[in-house]
């Protein structure tokens, strides 16, 4: 089976918050183009740090990040707008403007961005039909449903058309109902061509969807468990000795250094 | 582009609506702090055009003294031209003093066969009349200066404006500086409540991928248009207030002579400095936000 080339790849990550908390401690995975992964694990576990260093918003400490070839520790500050319009970024609460209608969140959000009111007007409501979402086009947010609020959120993510997804509990407000519409709408995008990655300890409407599913816990890759439902080796797991030596000198150097 | 700056246009006046009261407190303090400022600019250069011609014939004589050497003389000179704020040094000996004398004092002197009373004189003019009292002072503690009344200046007219110039300086400083920082922190703080106010727009465009400029021009054009109005404010109440000064003195003087108010320049240069302080508070109030990051 010849593999296609990853799409996001994630060489020995590690994120350190300070000291003493670690996001990430030694991740190290692939993702091909058009994949959908669920990312679960207990609360704690590193999964928004692990789609915040994908949008640039938590700086990796060690360890290299590859998105659509590019090496993110690469990208400059100036760049990294750029970065997030390849990427349609979900937040768990929605993040709509309660005195925007839901076409206006829409709108406000491509005119943020530098598109003219011609492109915006023409775009809307082709993004909106396809959140299926169109038909509640006047209403305020306050007037939806968790899950019309979500699609809402989705359409936003949409407006830069991104070849990628985050979603970051997308169904963490939601109940079971408008959680399986959530999922079934991720879904269909990524039959569209989207790569999607999902956040979520929502592990009832995960088994529903038979996606490769990533466990990860205190920061690490723990299982990962493909379409097929086989365990995927996980790549570099052991650490080569000559490399654990380097970063036992260093965390030793830092030590020193401290006191 | 046009859009871009529409759309920002669009969010920078929502915001000045949002802060009413926090914008119109932040716009009232810069006009009067540009109202103090130009007033007492104006009051400034009217006095100094009064005192323009006094200010041009400003001497100070400085007699050195009796027993001073060549060398001590030429000594001062050196020491008088290297002085801050003297612009020009030149020379009588006590002879050339005393014919002058004689000259334009004849019925004085005439038939007096006295020995020359006159010393050695240096006339010095001045960059600005504010500091002659500091530099006579100097200048009487030098040694080759004559030991009493050394140093000559000042009619009681050129002392009341000098000192008069240089209450204006002041008081324009202080008052203008207090009233600056006052609007400035006004500005300063409305701005941030523009921040705070618009915490999900911002998260919101970061999320999407707005640029930097496009995220944060709008509180910058936020300050500007506060001291632009401030500004414009200033200029009104500057030419309402001229205007009456320019009757009561019509008034008591019915044949003085008044150049009309400068509006255009007036205008200019108060929104321009309010503009540009605008700017500068604005700045410094998104500096800190800037830097963090909104989006989860
Ligand atoms: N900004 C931060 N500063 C310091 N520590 C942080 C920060 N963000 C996250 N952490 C820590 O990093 C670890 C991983 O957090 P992360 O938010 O990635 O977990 P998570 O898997 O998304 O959890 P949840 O399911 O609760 O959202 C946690 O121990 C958390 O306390
Ligand atoms: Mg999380």
């Amino acid at each position: 089976m010849s593999e296609p080339k990853p799409f996001i790849t994630f060489e020995r990550v590690e994120v350190a918050y300070n000291d003493l908390v670690s996001g990430l401690r030694n991740v190290s995975l692939n993702i091909s183009e058009g994949e959908f992964v669920f990312l679960c694990g207990q609360t704690g576990s590193g999964k928004s740090t692990l789609l915040k260093v994908l949008s640039k918003q938590v700086p990796v400490t060690k360890g290299r990040v590859i998105v659509a070839g590019r090496d993110l520790g690469t990208v400059t500050d100036k760049e990294v707008p750029y970065l997030r319009r390849q990427m349609g970024i979900i937040p768990q609460d929605f993040g709509l403007l309660s005195t925007k209608k839901v076409w206006e969140n829409v709108a406000y959000a491509m005119r943020a961005v530098g598109k003219s009111r011609r492109e915006v007007r023409s775009e809307v409501p082709r993004i909106l039909e396809r959140v299926n979402i169109l038909h509640r086009a006047d209403a305020y947010p306050s007037e939806l449903s968790g899950g019309e609020q979500q699609r809402v959120a989705i359409a936003r993510a949409l407006i830069n058309d991104p070849p990628l997804l985050l979603a970051d509990e997308p169904t963490g407000n939601l109940d079971p109902g408008h959680s399986k519409e959530i999922l079934d709408l991720l879904v269909s995008l990524n039959e569209k061509g989207t790569t999607v990655l999902v956040a979520t300890h929502d592990m009832l409407s995960i088994q529903d969807h038979h996606k490769r599913m990533i466990q990860m816990s205190f920061g690490q890759i723990e299982s990962d468990v493909s379409v097929e439902g086989v365990v995927q080796e996980i790549p570099h797991e052991e650490p080569e000795p000559e490399e654990e030596m380097q970063e036992q000198t260093q965390e030793e150097s830092t030590d020193a250094g401290q006191a | 582009m046009l859009d871009k700056l529409e759309f920002m246009l669009a969010e920078t006046f929502i915001s000045l609506r949002r802060n009413t009261w926090m914008t119109f407190a932040a716009v009232t303090t810069s006009a009067m702090a540009l109202f103090i400022i130009g007033a007492i600019a104006f009051a400034y250069i009217s006095l100094a055009k009064f005192a323009g011609d006094v200010e041009k014939k400003f001497e100070m004589r400085v007699f050195v003294k009796e027993s001073a050497t060549e060398d001590d003389v030429k000594n001062l000179e050196l020491r008088l031209n290297g002085m801050d704020g003297v612009s020009s040094v030149t020379f009588k000996t006590r002879k050339e003093v005393w014919d002058e004398f004689k000259k334009n004092n004849p019925s004085v002197t005439q038939g007096l066969e006295i020995e020359n009373p006159m010393p050695d004189t240096f006339t010095l003019k001045f960059e600005n009349l504010g500091k002659a009292d500091a530099i006579a002072e100097l200048i009487k503690k030098m040694p080759e200066v004559a030991p009493n009344d050394g140093v000559n200046y000042l009619s009681d007219e050129q002392n009341f404006v000098g000192h008069a110039m240089s209450a204006l300086r002041w008081l324009g400083g202080v008052l203008g500086t207090v009233m600056l920082l006052t609007g400035g922190i006004l500005i300063y703080n409305t701005i941030r409540l523009t921040i705070l106010a618009r915490r999900k727009e911002i998260r919101i465009m970061e999320m999407v991928g707005s640029t930097k400029a496009m995220v944060w021009a709008p509180m910058i054009m936020e300050g500007i248009v506060q001291g632009l109005i401030g500004g414009l404010l200033a200029t009104v109440v500057l030419g309402a207030v001229y205007a009456f000064t320019l009757r009561l003195i019509t008034i008591i003087n019915p044949l003085s002579q008044n150049s009309p108010f400068p509006l255009g320049l007036t205008i200019f240069w108060l929104s321009f400095v309010g503009a540009l302080y605008g700017l500068i508070c604005s700045f410094i109030a998104i500096r800190e936000p800037k830097k963090k990051e909104i989006p989860r």
